[in-house]
């Protein structure tokens, strides 16, 4: 006898042959054409009954499977396996006898029975219609990453990348790594000197002999999907060469000044020095300020002619196979609050130039003094949520300014135990152990005071500044005389390019897709780091960029891939239409203009299959033919109404299990609701039934992004068809459903049933 | 003055319905307290935002007999600076049309005298 199809049920130690008559069941599936195999076992789970299963597979006499026992939910992983290992995980059809029949028709066994032999039959129809097997693509891309940004999440990730045996990539804008956390005079926790941090993590990066690192370079352009990104790179020249032995005469002869702060007294020269940085420890000249070859000053006096001013921009790319973008992000710029006076009254700052001038590389060697007459700062007012969670500047709040001006407060202290430290709040938000700094900053004498001030003015008769506050607290009105005047100002994100697709936030931040995936920016193979994801200080860019280092290593060393969507070559035209719509960016076109899904890249969606409108792509068990064999195997003639649900397997599928809901409804499980091609619903209505339903995630918890979106336009175009040829636009529906609310989900079942039972049988119908 | 016992047992609901606009100031509203800084009424106490406050609190009989609704001289600066762009002032001017319903209560003595109001 050929191997044909074994179907299997389980009696679920009579869970499910208590309500339906697996026996009459067998007798009849035994009959079907196809069928090589029907057995009832009593716990198909157990180790015992499916040795039996393999047995029969390997002896010969399966070759494609349905299992009729519990919901695809409940032991995911046994009969997959199973299938995996012993046929192709495409051959394994599950048939949810259990939750969503006999638990859900307890009081209906003649129903329930009908509805698992209708279950059934879609199930042996499909994998009848199956081709061979399909096994699952293994990656072949390369093990190299490119890293964008070389601040301190940039470095973390790069240095654990290189670390597990990657080669990496990294591009820094700037002529020195180390990003704004170089620029600090110390940060929080430790109150350490971030210097010595990110001296060891590009230690250990360069001496691991994997990384490239280029400073004054940016990407100019990205093509290709993950596993296969060509990225191309312009570097910009630094005019000084790797001869540099970083004397610094150049920087001293130098006769251009630009300011470099609109707080402070700051300024720097066209000769950039590295002062301060980590890597590389090379001067720069600063092109646009430098007054060019004429001047020749640096050149002159450079003892190894490491000076070349003829250096020009130059191009390259890079095959990488993933990308962190760990771009960063840079502060608000408070002049735009107006009321506060930054850039117009010396003495107030942002919290980035009191690094600058508390650090010993500052203007002033360390020492907090007024800019104004450079006597000493005692006493310094902090402003907090400058132009933060506030509807005209930034609407959200940054996260660290509470930590920082804690931080900071130290600073003053530190310079003068006496000084009047006053801080102006509207929420004091610093979580967990940091806690500890608040409690610090009180027992000093740090004074609070909960109001957010109107302005900063300077007094008419001292000339001081004063900050013009009420305190909410105690309900007085407060004038607080400052010489420094710190405003606590946001984080931006630094633009990232559209052309990388990846998902904002309204800000230009790329959260990823909480909680679950957080690295996540909807193209696969580019991860996001640091605070490019969104506000976050050095600790939690850290762990950013070595969250994103983990999903970087875990896709170069993919095991076998999820299922792969299959082209029909014969049938595509190459519209493209998958290929836009693909969420992750995953499909390119191959040199003959046929979409090709990365390995590396798809997650097995099925967006691309919901949107063919030739109905050439499709994951495994869904091609037309299976669909088609899926959908005329039950007969749907007759009186009673048939209905058929495509439900989202994450959440709407799973809702299901277990709850009442009509027996007249045959749910089939997808990837997700944009997966459900327009293509089936006309076929189930030409085959008789009597109304379809799709159900998925409500649009913002779709794990795909916007599948629910797509599936709501796709059947709005095809009821406004139905309409025009005058058949009930109802009978096709979109349901939405979190994995909690089955009772919700079973109830619009039933309405819609009734709704059908009214409307009377479908005009397709053969009655 | 069955009116004048309405608006004493006046609750939050009611001043929804009344006053929408009201209720959804007092329910944005931060308390960051900038508006008190930028009042101009000489009063001390919290400004608008402890009018808000009140409300937040459904204490709205509290609220209508705050001295700040007749102190206040419209200059608008709370409103113009408010960091969530809530007209601040609006709720002001509204509480203002409700309290006289009963001026001997609310309006401060010296005026309720000088328009021979008290009793």
């Amino acid at each position: 006898m050929p191997a044909g199809i074994g179907v299997y049920l389980c009696r679920c130690d009579g869970r499910i042959n208590e309500v339906i008559d697996l026996e009459g069941l067998r007798s009849k599936i035994g009959k079907w054409k196809g069928v090589s195999e029907v057995r009832v076992l009593t716990a198909l789970c157990r180790p015992g009954d499916l040795a039996s299963v393999v047995e029969d597979i390997q002896a010969g006499r399966v070759d494609r499977l349905v299992i009729g026992a519990c919901s695809p939910a409940v032991h995911q992983e046994s009969f997959e396996r199973l299938a995996a290992e012993d046929l192709a995980p495409n051959l394994l059809e599950r048939c949810n006898l259990r939750e969503q029949c006999a638990l859900a028709h307890p009081g209906d066994p003649a129903g329930a029975t009908t509805q698992a032999l209708a279950l059934l039959k879609m199930g042996v129809a499909r994998l009848k219609a199956a081709p061979g097997p399909v096994i699952p693509e293994t990656t072949t891309g390369n093990r190299r990453v490119l890293v964008v940004g070389g601040g301190i999440a940039g470095l973390a990730a790069a240095g654990n990348l290189a670390r597990g045996g990657v080669e990496v990539t990294v591009v820094e804008k700037r002529a020195w790594l180390g990003g704004r956390v170089a620029q600090l005079h110390r940060y929080y926790p430790r109150g350490c000197a971030p210097r010595c941090g990110l001296a060891v993590q590009t230690e250990r990066l360069l001496q691991s002999g994997r990384v490239s690192v280029h400073t004054l370079a940016e990407v100019a352009g990205v093509h290709g999907t993950a596993g296969n990104f060509q990225v191309n790179i312009r570097q910009h020249p630094r005019f000084i060469g790797q001869e540099c032995t970083g004397c610094g005469r150049c920087e001293a002869v130098c006769p251009v000044v630009t300011d470099t702060s609109r707080g402070l007294p700051a300024w720097r020269k066209a000769v950039l020095s590295p002062a301060g940085s980590v890597y590389p420890l090379a001067y720069a000249i600063d092109r646009q300020a430098c007054l060019g070859p004429a001047c020749g000053k640096c050149a002159a006096v450079c003892p190894a002619g490491a000076v070349c001013m003829e250096e020009d921009e130059q191009s390259f790319s890079v095959n990488v196979s993933a990308i962190v973008m760990a771009t960063g992000s840079a502060l608000y710029d408070v002049a735009a609050v107006e009321n506060y006076g930054y850039g117009r009254l010396p003495g107030v700052l942002t919290s980035m130039d009191l690094e600058f001038l508390a650090s010993p590389d500052g203007p002033t060697g360390g020492r907090l003094m007024r800019p104004a007459d450079e006597r000493p700062a005692r006493r310094v007012a902090f402003i907090q949520c400058a132009g933060s969670r506030d509807c005209k500047h930034l609407p959200y709040c940054s996260a660290i300014c509470c930590a920082v001006t804690l931080k900071q407060t130290r600073y003053v202290r530190d310079a003068y135990p006496d000084a009047e430290v006053t801080v102006f709040y509207m929420d004091m938000r610093v979580t967990g152990h940091l806690e500890e700094m608040y409690r610090q900053a009180m027992d000093e004498g740090t004074v609070f005071i909960r109001g957010n001030p109107l302005a900063v003015v300077r007094a008419a008769d001292t000339g001081d500044l004063e900050v013009v506050a009420a305190d909410s607290l105690s309900g007085r009105r407060v004038l607080v005389g400052a010489d420094l005047v710190v405003l606590a100002a946001g984080l931006v994100p630094e633009h990232i390019a559209d052309s990388y697709h990846l998902a904002k936030d309204g800000a230009g931040f790329v959260p990823g897709h909480l909680p679950c995936s957080p690295t996540e920016g909807r193209r696969a193979g580019i991860f996001a780091a640091g605070t490019a994801q969104g506000p976050m200080d050095a600790s939690g860019a850290v762990q950013s960029g070595l969250a994103a280092s983990a999903e970087c290593l875990a896709l170069l060393d993919q095991g076998p891939a999820l299922v792969l969507p299959l082209l029909d070559k014969t049938k595509c035209d190459g519209c493209k239409r998958c290929v836009e719509e693909c969420p992750y960016g995953a499909i390119t076109l191959d040199r003959d203009g046929y979409p090709l899904p990365s390995a590396t890249g798809c997650r097995s969606c099925g967006i691309c299959q919901g949107g063919c409108p030739l109905r050439c792509i499709h994951l495994p068990g869904f091609s037309t033919r299976e669909m088609a064999a899926r959908l005329a195997a039950p007969a749907v003639g007759g009186e009673e109404v048939r209905v058929i649900a495509f439900l989202c397997g994450n959440d709407a599928y799973r809702a299901l299990d277990g709850t009442v809901y009509p027996v007249n409804v045959l749910p089939v499980a997808v990837s997700c609701a944009g997966a459900v091609n327009m293509g089936w619903i006309n076929d189930a209505l030409l085959n008789g039934w009597d109304g379809v339903i799709v159900a998925g995630c409500r649009a913002d918890e779709c794990h795909y992004g916007h599948g629910p979106d797509l599936a709501d336009s796709r059947v709005a175009k095809l009821q406004e068809t139905l309409r025009s040829v005058m058949v009930e636009a109802e009978r096709v529906q979109v349901l939405t459903c979190g994995i909690g609310e089955g009772g919700s989900l079973a109830a619009a079942l039933e309405n819609f049933v009734r709704r059908l039972t009214e409307m009377g049988p479908s005009p397709f119908k053969e009655c | 003055m069955e009116t004048n016992l309405a608006v004493d047992r006046l609750c939050f609901d009611d001043l929804r319905l009344l006053y929408p606009v009201i209720t959804e100031i007092a329910g944005n509203c931060n308390q960051c307290g900038r508006c008190a800084a930028a009042c101009l009424a000489p009063l001390d106490g919290s400004g608008p935002a402890g009018v808000l406050r009140l409300l937040q609190l459904s204490l709205v009989r509290e609220a209508l007999e705050e001295r700040l609704l007749w102190a206040c001289i419209g200059c608008r600066r709370c409103s113009d600076n408010c960091p969530k762009g809530l007209d601040v002032q609006l709720v002001l001017l509204r509480l203002r049309r409700l309290a006289p319903c009963r001026p001997e209560r609310w309006l401060p003595a010296g005026l309720a005298r000088w328009l021979n109001l008290a009793k």
